[in-house]
């Protein structure tokens, strides 16, 4: 299980009210054989489909390994607005905290901002708990055993029926 | 002996030997089989030929440090004056809803005192402009070289880069060579400046409503390739290396293109107009609006027959608007000069069938007169309250469009595209929205993926393709296998992976997705 509480204050940069926020550790893998992860500081956002990764984040990791760059893909995101923007998607994995990585590798949209954001591809995998009132969270992955999978898809059908 | 002002031969050079992976060593080859050749030629020694180059190479050095040290800087060139001007005294140029060719360059040579292109066998360079002073008049003359037995397409292409050089750095005199052998030893390395003759060239020969028109076409994508068949389509196939070097080039065009299209909707999109059909509710708002801003607009029913404008559209037939309206003009039989007509009307069906906003470039002409001028119209069909088709609405805007653009009321507009670089046609880092890619190389090298798109997803279905410095770098139907080939060789570089036969990926940052369920 992991917790934490919520923030006012996250890379020196004011939020009002508090969020739900933590710092996730991030890795990359090049194929020419060298590995670099990085402390990153991200808050929950169950708005954004894709995780975000400060592009900061991104050129640190880059500087570590040497490299120029790394492969990316490209996207394109929809703002409050009704705006479209490119995007460029890199695949990073998540290495700390131990609770969180077992996401494997993960596609991160790059940003210029100063924190990243934790989106429903990662969120959705865990029991979210947020607790506004004690400003503080937990993410609990539990596994359901083969029982209650089989339990659940029997209830399914019947549930529909109702 | 005229002395050498200009060659063409550098980055042409540099591509074929990096498309054959030679590299360095193919340029040394290639160096030792030219002192070969040399010698045979010169009947010279080894020693002195040596001798020549060491001088050349020092003459080379200290004008490529003169260069670095700014102490040469040419008279900044505003191409978008350059190619306006160009415009005012070629009617022709930049109108033509067909690729040009050599004859119809030949006028503009002609105009400027340029003799034809002379031919030259077995000659090194691709083209060239010289100048040499003639003996009893003193005075200077220039003259085009290109090379003799060359693909015709080529050849327009050269003569129309050669004639930017003359418009944009040689005629009046603009560039001056602060010394004897300036030219002769680091033509090459004004990188900006051919650029600027490629630009200047590839607009000369495939014009902006001809481009236009191919959007259309080709249903609101351009595809480089018909473009070049078209180009091409009364000569034999290009060999595939020039092919491949032309769809560049034509790539090329289409990006400049694109950018001209977001600088000339530039002023249009602060009225926040739909991509689609408008609706009757919002037709006299988007009128109102129109007036106010004082735009040159006309409103045309489902057959095309002109049912309201303003009165500066109007004025565009020395007419008024109450007069047009009477007269129920049709756009296309009586505003349309004959030749244009069926092309104009296809323009129109595709905004029918589509009810999306298009921009095209086609001529109008007076009613009495029939004098044709050419006119930019951006046009946004409009819906009755039965959803279906109605008519359109047209933004009308006197052709060529950098004068238009600069007479737009909307003066943050112009400052945007003052500020936006050199030309309204030339390429720059500005992108109407905000862009979220902050890394420019990134940005450049996804642009140039997504000019290509469509024809990759043709070439490779189900295919990874990667793209380093705006060019393909391989393909492959695994992803990883083709990371590690290209990192292989090319080293670690910006690489954009993508599928190009998939959907591109769209992320929402405002709410989740919203799907129906039982």
């Amino acid at each position: 299980m992991l917790a934490g509480s919520y923030v006012s204050q996250i890379s020196k940069q004011n939020i009002a009210p508090p969020v739900p926020s933590l710092k996730i550790t991030i890795g990359a893998n090049t194929s020419i054989g060298n590995s670099c992860s990085l402390t990153v500081p991200v808050i929950f956002d169950t708005g954004a489909s894709k995780s975000v990764v400060p592009y900061t984040a991104l050129r640190a990791i880059c500087q570590t390994l040497k490299l120029d760059g790394l492969p990316y893909r490209s996207a394109i995101a929809h703002d409050f607005n009704g705006g479209q923007h490119d995007v460029l998607i890199y695949e990073l994995c998540v290495v700390g905290p131990a609770s969180l990585t077992d996401s494997g590798i993960v596609e991160f949209i790059a940003l210029e901002r100063s924190f990243g954001l934790l989106g429903r591809d990662i969120l959705n995998r865990y029991f979210v708990e947020l607790n506004g009132p004690s400003l503080s969270w937990r993410i609990e992955h539990r596994r359901r055993s083969w029982l209650r999978c089989l339990l659940a898809s029997i209830a399914r059908p019947f549930r529909r029926m109702k | 002996m005229p002395t050498l002002r200009h060659a063409y031969p550098y980055s042409s050079a540099r591509d074929q030997l990096e498309a054959h992976g030679q590299g360095q060593i193919a340029l040394h080859e290639q160096l030792e089989r030219e002192i070969d050749v040399c010698k045979r030629r010169l009947s010279t020694s080894e020693d002195s030929l040596f001798q020549r180059i060491q001088q050349n190479a020092r003459t080379f050095v200290s004008t490529q440090s003169l260069i670095q040290k700014r102490q040469i800087v040419p008279e900044e060139i505003d191409l978008r004056k350059e190619i306006a001007r160009v415009a005012e005294n070629y009617p022709q140029f930049n109108t033509s809803h067909e690729p040009v060719h050599e004859p119809q360059l030949l006028p503009i040579l002609e105009g400027e005192g340029l003799q034809k292109p002379i031919p030259i066998p077995d000659f090194t360079l691709l083209s060239a402009c010289a100048s040499h002073i003639d003996p009893e008049t003193g005075q200077e003359h220039y003259r085009f070289y290109i090379k003799d037995g060359l693909y015709p397409a080529l050849r327009d292409f050269l003569i129309a880069h050669e004639l930017g050089h003359w418009w944009l750095h040689l005629q009046r005199g603009k560039l001056q060579p602060a010394t004897e052998s300036f030219y002769l030893h680091s033509a090459h390395e004004w990188g900006r400046l051919e650029d600027q003759a490629d630009i200047f060239a590839l607009i000369t020969i495939f014009p902006t409503p001809y481009v236009s028109w191919c959007e259309l076409e080709g249903g609101g994508t351009l595809d480089p390739s018909i473009i070049l068949q078209e180009f091409c389509k009364s000569l034999h196939s290009p060999r595939l290396q020039l092919q491949e070097r032309m769809l560049t080039y034509i790539n090329k065009r289409i990006a400049i293109y694109n950018r001209y299209k977001k600088f000339l909707t530039l002023d249009l999109q602060r009225l926040r107009l739909p991509d689609g059909p408008i609706p009757p509710d919002a037709l006299a708002g988007v009128l109102a609006l129109l007036n106010f801003n004082k735009y040159c607009w006309a409103q045309l029913d489902k057959n095309y027959v002109v049912t309201n404008c303003s009165d500066s559209w109007a004025q565009l037939y020395e007419l008024d608007a109450a007069t047009i309206k009477k007269r129920k003009l049709n756009v296309v039989t009586d505003l349309t000069p004959t030749e244009l007509q069926i092309r104009v009307r296809q323009q129109l069906n595709w905004k029918k069938e589509n009810l999306r906003s298009t921009l095209y470039f086609p001529h109008y002409q007076h009613p009495e007169s029939r004098q044709p001028f050419p006119v930019m119209i951006n046009a946004y069909a409009t819906i009755g309250s039965d959803g279906k088709y109605s008519g359109s609405i047209g933004i009308v805007t006197p052709y060529p469009a950098t004068v238009g653009a600069l007479e737009s009321p909307n003066l943050e507009a112009e400052k945007q595209i003052k500020a936006s670089g050199d030309s309204l046609e030339m390429e720059t880092d500005y992108e109407p929205e905000r862009s979220w890619i902050t890394d420019s190389d990134a940005r450049k090298n996804l642009a140039a993926y997504l000019q290509q798109r469509s024809e990759l997803a043709r070439k490779y279905p189900r295919e990874y393709v990667a793209f380093v410095d705006e060019k393909l770098a391989g393909h492959d139907s695994n992803r990883k296998s083709l990371i590690d080939r290209v990192y292989r060789e090319l080293g670690t570089l910006n690489m954009l992976i993508e599928r190009p036969d998939l959907e591109r990926e769209v992320i929402d940052f405002s709410r989740p997705e919203c799907t129906e369920t039982d």
